[in-house]
């Protein structure tokens, strides 16, 4: 079924953004995302730019978070394409990734250069302790927002068994555990929706 | 030689590429498989390095997987590793990034979301298991980890802080002759 693309609202015109805008946003945003791009990228495409609504933005977020990759990085494909579309795609995540990538190679070098001292090492295997509870203590954060249920339970221990426990590969176990999860979230749905 | 290393890195980025939920965070259980078991390109205390030094780095937390084809082939290495990652990624954000915006208040959206949660935190979880176990060499590594976890859990204070005094505690428990350093 074709369907006919929606005429817009002369008050709800698109903007128009040029590859050069695009790439200078994204470029912006990479050089002042120290410390986490989504707060610059939310600075720069919704407060600065306005080119999303604070609406729009989170919905294009909660979107980006269920197509696999990196939200940010999606978002900038995703956004760039509505503007300029493929090349505007691609404009925006080269954009988006050079600095951070230039600066990860200077650290790098650095670290190189640096390693054979034992002051350098001690600092940096304390920072990898440090940087495994920050992953641990992200994880926990996102417990907040789930919604405490005995199914959540059992499929968060059932992942995290399966993975770091009896060190199933990623994809299998992805591959059972999502249709499994998708199917029942769906059906609790229905069955809620069902209920006066 | 190299170019045998390079084109297994982009295979493997991918055949996983598809399987990134939620960001990179998520592979470092694969990664670690498949850096030091299987193809044995580093020891466990480099790996877990590696992903310290990714989260110091600014950007977004895809860069562990570009300073791992950093440290294997440099910058062809560094190149083929994200373009493997992201290639595909964006590709599929790209052709159902339009068609998904339309559908954005479709139900099945929203299940979807709730239905990946619990998954994403048992993955993250297994992350930080996986990259403790590499960086932990004794007790005062463990008891470093937990007190991160819980300042991340507990304040909103920016990561590099917890890093940085992570980075200050190793080097005094080094001074002090606490702690033993990876060979």
């Amino acid at each position: 079924m074709n369907e006919i693309p929606e005429k817009s609202d002369p008050a709800n015109a698109e903007p128009r953004v040029g590859l050069g805008e695009l790439f200078a946003t994204f470029l912006t945003i990479g050089l002042i995302g120290f410390g986490g791009l989504a707060p610059a990228a939310h600075h720069m495409i919704v407060e600065k730019k306005k080119w999303y609504s604070p609406k729009e933005y989170v919905e294009l977020f909660a979107l980006c978070s269920i197509v696999p990759g990196g939200n940010i990085l999606n978002a900038s494909v995703i956004i760039g394409n509505r503007f300029q579309g493929g090349l505007g795609a691609i404009t925006s995540i080269l954009a988006l990734m050079m600095t951070p990538l230039v600066i990860l190679v200077i650290l790098a070098v650095t670290y190189d250069r640096f390693s054979h001292l034992s002051e350098v090492r001690a600092a940096t295997a304390g920072a990898a302790s440090a940087a495994a509870g920050l992953i641990v203590g992200t994880a926990g954060k996102l417990i907040r927002g789930v919604e405490k249920s005995w199914t959540s339970l059992v499929f968060g221990l059932v992942t995290f068994g399966a993975i770091a426990i009896v060190r199933l590969p990623l994809q299998f176990v992805l591959l059972i555990l999502v249709p499994l999860s998708i199917l029942w979230a769906l059906y609790r749905a229905r069955r809620k929706a069902g209920r006066p | 030689m190299s170019g045998n290393v390079v084109l297994h890195l982009v295979i493997f980025f991918l055949s996983i590429a598809p399987f990134t939920i939620a960001g990179a965070q998520t592979l470092i259980p694969e990664l670690y498989r498949y850096f030091v078991t299987t193809r044995g390109h580093m020891t466990a205390s480099e790996f877990a390095t590696v992903v310290a030094l990714a989260q110091i780095a600014p950007g977004p937390n895809m860069l562990v997987v570009s300073l791992l084809g950093w440290k294997v082939a440099g910058l062809a290495g560094l190149l083929a590793t994200t373009a493997a990652l992201i290639g595909p990624t964006s590709l599929l954000a790209y052709f159902f990034g339009r068609a998904l915006e339309k559908l954005k208040n479709a139900p099945w959206l929203a299940v979807t979301k709730v239905a990946l949660a619990p998954i994403v935190i048992g993955l993250m979880l297994a992350s930080g298991t996986i990259t403790s176990r590499a960086a932990n060499h004794d007790a005062i590594g463990y008891v470093l980890t937990a007190a991160a976890a819980v300042m991340i859990y507990l304040t909103n204070r920016n990561p590099l802080w917890v890093l940085g005094s992570g980075a200050l505690i190793g080097l005094a428990a080094h001074k002090l002759g606490f702690m033993t350093l990876p060979p």
